[in-house]
């Protein structure tokens, strides 16, 4: 089979990984995950008895403040908690109903699959951070309408959350990688949500080590959030490490005995 | 040529389970009924030839070519070839459409494919209905209609009745016989009961712990199977030792004589009347199929060396050359 060839296989392979997404909750927590987290921010600043923000701010500076702390939650808590969530969901599609089975025996190649299933769970992850900045607005207004202290007159600074988004991304593909190797490595859902909730858990130790913080996969994503002045170094690990690991995983894929 | 061929096909696992030197030989345009009981093998011999595991030894061929390389049978020689093992795979929250339309596209297949499935194994008025509605029944046709996606010319479904009632078991034979009457398509079918492959199948294979015992049509299979002629009569004891002395192989099963099939029902009841015994049941019991495939699948130490079915199956071993390497 030739590049074009395998191409166009894994362009089915992700048309067919787009179809099963119908009715899954996995398309649901698009919305929900990052909802959450924006609801929950207002929320605490809603029931805050001082004002979450210094009355000398500039509504644009609140408006900063806001996004900075639904980011920050997102980031470091929700991020690597939803990455794992999806990445088994989606596997579990395959490993329930033992579809490795019949999908293998069709005629295309087995890498195809994987990285299919990596570019679906990227793609959730993706939609899922436009639903945060979108969902931004919305819930920025109630809050601002409930509580007469806060102003935030205006838009929130686009470019910056656009930039800050794709620079946390960038900064999840190890995680994304690891994440998808685990699930679709392990049939079972509890080794892949508990590898991954016991990650984030010691992330909380972890991330807050200037030493260890930026290379462990489960705090990278918060590192553009941080005071870190250079983060060149992490981006490079991050997308090495994601190609370095995608690599092998497909390797093992394409060995792998489909024996239950 | 052989639609599916395989030699010396071996894989073993680390439970020691597994197969041993399979050389199978599918004809094309035949329905294949491999036969085994459970844990014979014939499952890890269909993954071997689908390439879901890898061969420790051994060739696959589908359609005259070889298709394996180191150990595993490449993709691209799946093309002519679709497979159902054990439960069909579906998504339970996609529609039966959905189901078919994720493999279509997996597959590049044409649309009207859809439908034309659908309509073959009569699911087309349940389309749009979610497949955790499904019956099991309904779920294995299906199954069965995923298969029919890639228009195959070789068709391999594992223990496809299984949990099947007696209806859908019928409606299942009738379509597996449509697909090589019809379609031209070979089919093979894996299954742990002798009976059902007898009711459809034109060849059969017998696998028993991971070996292939027999190979060849039914009719050279039914072949092997013995009738008996049983005796009624007023002195068992003493016609068993007449007979024995006469060197007729007979036992005595209660008070009911048994005698292999190749003696003359007529010339036995002289010799007993002869000898003042009377003889009040006379019967020639027809050729039991069910007994022969016990007799090969049971395990060596339950075996009795005198049974006849067992002599004659290790006198014609050496000169059946569709008789497998077991």
């Amino acid at each position: 089979m030739n590049i074009r060839e395998f191409i166009e296989a894994s362009a089915r392979a992700v048309a067919a990984e787009v179809l099963k997404l119908k009715h899954t909750l996995a398309l649901w927590l698009v919305l929900i995950a990052p909802g959450v987290v924006v609801a929950l921010i207002s929320v605490q600043w809603l029931l805050q008895t001082r004002s979450p923000v210094p009355p000398s701010n500039l509504a644009a500076d609140n408006w900063a403040l806001y996004c900075s702390a639904v980011l920050s939650i997102w980031t470091f808590l929700m991020l690597p908690l939803y990455l794992t969530l999806q990445a088994a969901l989606m596997a579990g599609l395959e490993h329930q109903e033992r579809h490795w089975k019949r999908l293998l025996c069709l005629p295309m190649p087995r890498s195809s699959y994987y990285l299919a299933k990596l570019f679906v769970v990227a793609a959730l992850v993706v939609l899922a951070m436009a639903s945060l900045v979108l969902l931004l607005i919305p819930l920025g207004g109630v809050l601002v309408s409930l509580r007469a202290d806060i102003v935030m007159a205006g838009w929130p600074d686009f470019s910056k959350l656009i930039s800050q988004s794709g620079k946390i991304l960038l900064c999840t593909m190890l995680l994304l990688a690891l994440a998808n190797f685990i699930a679709l490595r392990w049939r079972s859902f509890t080794v892949a949500v508990s590898i991954g909730m016991s990650a984030t858990v010691m992330g909380f130790i972890i991330g807050q080590s200037p030493r260890f913080g930026p290379w462990f996969p489960w705090t990278m994503p918060i590192q553009p959030l941080t005071k870190n002045p250079d983060l060149t170094a992490v981006y490079a690990c991050s997308a090495i490490g994601f190609l370095l690991l995608t690599v092998l995983s497909c390797l093992e894929f394409e060995r792998r005995e489909v024996t239950d | 040529m052989y639609a599916l061929e395989t030699h010396n096909l071996c894989k073993r696992f680390a439970s020691g389970a597994g197969v041993d030197e399979i050389n199978l030989q599918v004809p094309e345009g035949c329905l294949y009924g491999f036969v085994g009981p459970n844990g014979a093998g014939k499952t890890t011999t269909i993954r071997l030839l689908l390439g879901l595991i890898k061969a420790e030894r051994g060739t696959v061929s589908i359609l005259g070519k070889q298709t394996n390389a180191a150990g595993r049978v490449n993709t691209n020689a799946l093309r002519q070839l679709s497979a159902m093992i054990e439960s069909p795979s579906l998504y339970g929250h996609l529609s039966a459409y959905d189901n078919l339309e994720v493999t279509r596209r997996l597959l590049a297949a044409p649309k009207h494919r859809i439908d034309s499935a659908l309509d073959r194994v009569g699911l087309h008025a349940h389309a749009k209905q979610r497949v955790h509605e499904f019956s099991l029944g309904m779920k294995q046709r299906l199954g069965i209609a995923l298969t029919l996606l890639a228009s195959p010319k070789v068709l391999i479904l594992d223990e496809p009745s299984n949990g099947l009632d007696p209806a859908g078991i019928a409606e299942l034979r009738e379509l597996l016989k449509s697909f090589v009457a019809d379609d031209g398509m070979t089919v093979l079918m894996s299954s742990h009961l002798l009976a059902e492959v007898e009711q459809l199948a034109t060849h059969v294979g017998v696998l028993v712990r991971g070996q292939l015992v027999f190979q060849g049509t039914l009719a050279q299979l039914q072949a092997r199977a013995t009738s008996q002629i049983e005796i009624g009569c007023s002195a068992p004891n003493e016609a068993l030792a007449l007979l024995q002395r006469r060197s007729i192989p007979a036992e005595l099963h209660g008070t009911l004589l048994q005698v292999g099939h190749n003696f003359d029902a007529a010339e036995i009841n002289q010799i007993l009347w002869e000898n003042g015994i009377a003889v009040h049941h006379l019967y020639r019991r027809a050729a039991n199929l069910e007994q022969l495939f016990f007799d090969m699948t049971a395990p060596i130490n339950a075996i009795r060396p005198h049974e006849p079915s067992m002599q004659i199956q290790a006198a014609q071993s050496a000169e059946d050359p569709m008789r497998g390497s077991g």
